[in-house]
């Protein structure tokens, strides 16, 4: 991470960043509590800067109607807390690896590869069933994330199968995030719920919500981000 | 004369705070969100105004800020600022994506001209909350040009800081820093005005 990320918070707060700089920028205050405190802080006088002005009368109903047939996320119970390796979870896990590749036919199941050099033949699921397999989970709005990280593999694995399904025409993106830089990993999309890359050197993994097909940079905020080197 | 009917609502009398309200948004309560949008509307709508600019798209966006709101009240962290700092950062965050998503480059140099003859005082038809605003207005003021410039292009405008950068012909880390300055000058401004 560059050293003058700090300095970020300003244009961060003004939203006067581009969203893989916005992606890397919320990865880093996750793991950095003098950087949260400042950017809240500084929250509190952006807000101020717009003057206030009376809102069309109809726009009242609208907004009470709208929200009258929508219905409201779940409270977030749990946050990203790296599981416990049980004995029972684990030969859960391998039982579920084992049906899925017996599914999918094996290497079918790596979800699209970005990358053409990557070797193929390790699935998602043999990552997670990996006897070096550390694993991290992610409540979402309705559903989970799950990450494996094995070193002896050198594979990280992501599993969306758990994961909300996308609003209609969307469809989940991974991407690894360096230095305000994000290159997509995978399009989680369709049948392909899981993805599977080389640990990268560097970086954040995120996930953002793109229209299908995926897009080049991340254009919505990521609904996860990780960085391997915590798991 | 007669007498104030006694069985009226304790808190009717006391406006509840966006904090209170939210917090009962957060289980359901659809009056305190009626409440909420009373209290919180004027700010929302100003901020999608001055960025967004046509009125019918910015009404969209308040209409969005506010399902958000409503969406994600549960989320909402209170150990983090207060209920309407919240929901102001979402309205900017908003406005800024309906601007960058919906402009074409065209547009874009159009707005740069429109924002020559801009000051910091809102349109004719702003509520302006007299002494809140000019407490803000004065503490503008006391930003350097260079740091007023770069928050409000970036602020108003939707410009990233390298937008900013090059329409003011800075280095990016200046520009950046400025921001950053800017903002923690009028902070500190702000805070001070209202402790006295």
């Amino acid at each position: 991470m560059s050293p003058d990320i700090h300095t970020l918070s300003g244009a961060y707060v003004l939203d006067a960043i581009e969203p893989a700089e916005r992606v890397a920028f919320q990865a880093h205050l996750a793991e950095c509590e003098s950087c949260r405190e400042e950017v809240d802080a500084l929250r509190t006088a952006a807000v101020e800067i717009a003057p206030p002005m009376t809102p069309p009368a109809a726009l009242r109903a609208k907004v009470l109607a709208a929200a009258e047939r929508t219905a409201q996320l779940p409270p977030v119970v749990t946050r990203l807390e790296p599981e416990l390796p049980q004995r029972r979870r684990f030969s859960r896990l391998l039982v579920a690896a084992a049906a899925v590749v017996a599914f999918a036919g094996g290497g079918a199941f790596v979800a699209d590869q970005l990358r053409d050099d990557a070797p193929t033949t390790i699935t998602a699921a043999q990552v997670f069933a990996s006897a070096d397999a550390r694993v991290v989970s992610k409540a979402l709005d309705g559903g989970q994330v799950r990450v494996a990280v094995s070193r002896q593999l050198d594979r990280i694995a992501v599993d969306g199968a758990d994961m909300p399904a996308p609003p209609p025409d969307h469809a989940y993106q991974l991407w690894l995030v360096e230095d305000g830089q994000a290159t997509s990993l995978s399009v989680m999309e369709g049948d392909a719920t899981s993805a599977v890359d080389e640990i990268p050197d560097a970086g954040i993994l995120a996930v953002t919500v793109e229209p299908s097909g995926g897009s080049d940079q991340p254009t919505t905020e990521p609904i996860f981000s990780l960085d391997p080197a915590d798991v | 004369m007669a007498a104030e009917p006694r069985l009226r609502l304790v808190t009717h009398d006391q406006p509840a705070s966006a904090d209170e309200l939210l917090e009962r948004v957060s289980r359901g309560d659809l009056t305190a969100y009626d409440s909420l949008y009373g209290l919180l509307s004027p700010a929302v709508y100003g901020v999608a105004r001055r960025v967004v600019r046509d009125p019918a798209r910015a009404e969209e966006v308040a209409q969005e800020v506010f399902l958000d709101v409503w969406r994600q009240a549960t989320r909402f962290d209170r150990s983090r600022g207060t209920a309407r700092t919240w929901v102001l950062t979402m309205a900017h965050r908003r406005a800024v994506d309906a601007v960058r998503s919906s402009e074409s480059s065209r547009a874009r140099e159009t707005r740069v001209g429109l924002m020559e003859t801009e000051t910091v005082d809102g349109p004719e038809s702003a509520v302006i909350e007299a002494d809140e605003r000019r407490s803000v207005q004065r503490c503008l003021q006391a930003l350097t040009p260079i740091q007023l410039e770069s928050v409000q292009l970036a602020y108003f405008q939707g410009y990233t800081y390298a937008e900013v950068a090059s329409l003011l012909d800075r280095p990016l880390p200046t520009i950046k820093t400025r921001m950053r300055d800017g903002l923690i000058r009028l902070r500190d401004c702000l805070e001070a005005g209202n402790e006295s």
